[in-house]
């Protein structure tokens, strides 16, 4: 006899119930922000200190007036690669939401806010970013990217999570210090404040009660505004990273979650505008297809499978373009510390 | 013999209350410089802060201000066109960016150049 109960134990729908939150917040797209670009591959941009030289400018009369470089272009060149994915919407699947006895059916609370089309491309928009974001955060933790001035190792007594010696003055460890040699650092090499600063959320907490801030904190209301920032002495938007993946190779095997982001902690100008004359950290150069958009989907049916097929695509490849406009620290939270 | 990828901060002062330290990139490092244990050690070779790999002089002595991987992409291209004295060939292999005979010597870019000049 039919029982509908059996429903609820189907393999295709239960992916829409006891997976993982659908969507998560992705960081790397925001450090390193989408620069739409017309062609698969070009130069780029670069911004270092040679805007900063002093070039002779006096023109004698009868004499032709010196020459400046107008900018510096890379030497390597950006070269897109496209990051695709599809997903089947299967006949079965939509005969289960919407047939009489279905999940979509009235009998049974009404029709369900499943949408199997929608689905598929959220599915494949989150894979797709996630690659970016494991991408772009490999790029943004590797200390080979930074010039000699712009990293810091934290280890021991001197890592944000280590409380040694107790109260201030005492303790050892400096977050607020370390993060304002880091703003020096960014300064003197660009003339401009890092604009933000991204920490893992479970390490904001260490931050929030490290003897040092708390010094700085005791004669000001923990209503205020911007109270962090206050705090640290950082004046800019606060990141907290949280993005996490799986690190199983497939579906079968054991589920172990790892952080995009470890202990690290980066700092940095940001500038979302749009254009090769942005002076920011890194971008995400993003091909424009034909239809005019990054990331055109497609649909098409593949009737010897009974399946409409959705495909989304995104090519894509990521640049540091001036690498002083950034700060690493590393290991600024021990490995015990979450 | 490992060498700093990173700053590192060392030697904390307690009457000072001040690290007397500084590690650079380019330094060589150890264990008890930094008087960490085994399993943080392994972490931070692990990570890339600490590498067996020589961390460029240029990039170390402020010559070349951008990052040791822009540098070396520089020096691939610059080895590209031929134009790498022996010295800047010897420090992209011994820090493995370049295998032994991936390029040729600089004595031979000026017959190679004479010869494209000759076309």
């Amino acid at each position: 006899m039919y029982d509908p109960s059996g429903l609820y134990i189907d393999p295709i729908l239960s992916n829409f119930s006891v997976s993982l939150p659908m969507q998560q917040n992705y960081y790397g797209i925001r450090i390193m922000p989408e620069t739409p670009v017309r062609t698969q591959s070009g130069q780029y941009r670069v911004f270092d200190r040679s805007d900063w030289l002093l070039t002779e400018d006096r023109r004698e009369p009868g004499t032709v007036a010196h020459e400046i470089v107008g900018g510096k272009w890379s030497q390597d060149v950006f070269s897109t690669r496209e990051h695709s994915l599809q997903v089947p919407v299967l006949d079965e699947e939509r005969q289960q939401l919407y047939s009489l006895g279905g999940l979509a059916d009235p009998v049974f609370g009404g029709a369900m806010d499943i949408d199997p089309e929608q689905n598929a491309v959220t599915k494949i928009i989150r894979s797709i970013m996630l690659n970016h974001e494991y991408k772009s955060s490999t790029l943004l933790r590797n200390t080979a990217n930074y010039p000699v001035n712009n990293t810091m190792t934290l280890s021991g007594t001197s890592q944000w999570d280590n409380y040694t010696g107790g109260t201030y003055p005492y303790v050892t460890s400096d977050p607020v210090a370390n993060i304002m040699s880091g703003m020096r650092a960014v300064y003197a090499a660009t003339l401009r404040w890092p604009n933000v600063l991204a920490i893992p959320t479970l390490g904001l907490t260490y931050i929030e009660n490290h003897p040092r801030v708390v010094d700085r904190f005791k004669n000001f209301s923990l209503t205020i505004p911007g109270a962090f920032q206050a705090l640290t002495g950082f004046v800019g938007e606060v990141i907290l990273l949280d993005s996490v993946y799986n690190t199983a190779n497939n579906l079968d095997a054991a589920v172990s979650m790892a952080p995009f982001w470890g202990k690290d902690v980066w700092l940095g100008i940001v500038d979302p505008t749009v254009g090769m004359n942005t002076m920011t950290f890194g971008k995400t150069f993003a091909q424009i297809y034909p239809d005019g958009t990054t990331r055109p989907t497609e649909r098409w049916r593949e009737e010897s499978r009974k399946a409409d097929l959705i495909r989304t695509n995104f090519k894509y490849d990521m640049k540091i373009v001036s690498s002083s406009a950034g700060f690493l620290f590393k290991t600024a939270f021990s490995a015990t510390a979450w | 013999m490992s060498v700093a990828w990173s700053n590192f901060q060392a030697g904390w002062d307690e009457e000072k209350r001040v690290f007397t330290k500084k590690i650079k990139p380019g330094d060589t490092i150890s264990q008890s410089d930094l008087d960490v244990e085994d399993d943080e050690w392994e972490e931070l070779q692990a990570v890339g802060a600490v590498r067996d790999q020589e961390y460029p002089k240029a990039v170390a002595d402020g010559s070349y201000t951008d990052s040791p991987n822009r540098y070396f992409l520089d020096q691939l291209q610059r080895a590209a066109e031929g134009a790498l004295s022996a010295d800047e060939v010897k420090e992209l292999q011994s820090s493995g960016v370049l295998s032994e005979g991936q390029t040729e010597e600089p004595t031979t870019k000026a017959t190679s150049t004479s010869t494209a000049a000759k076309k």
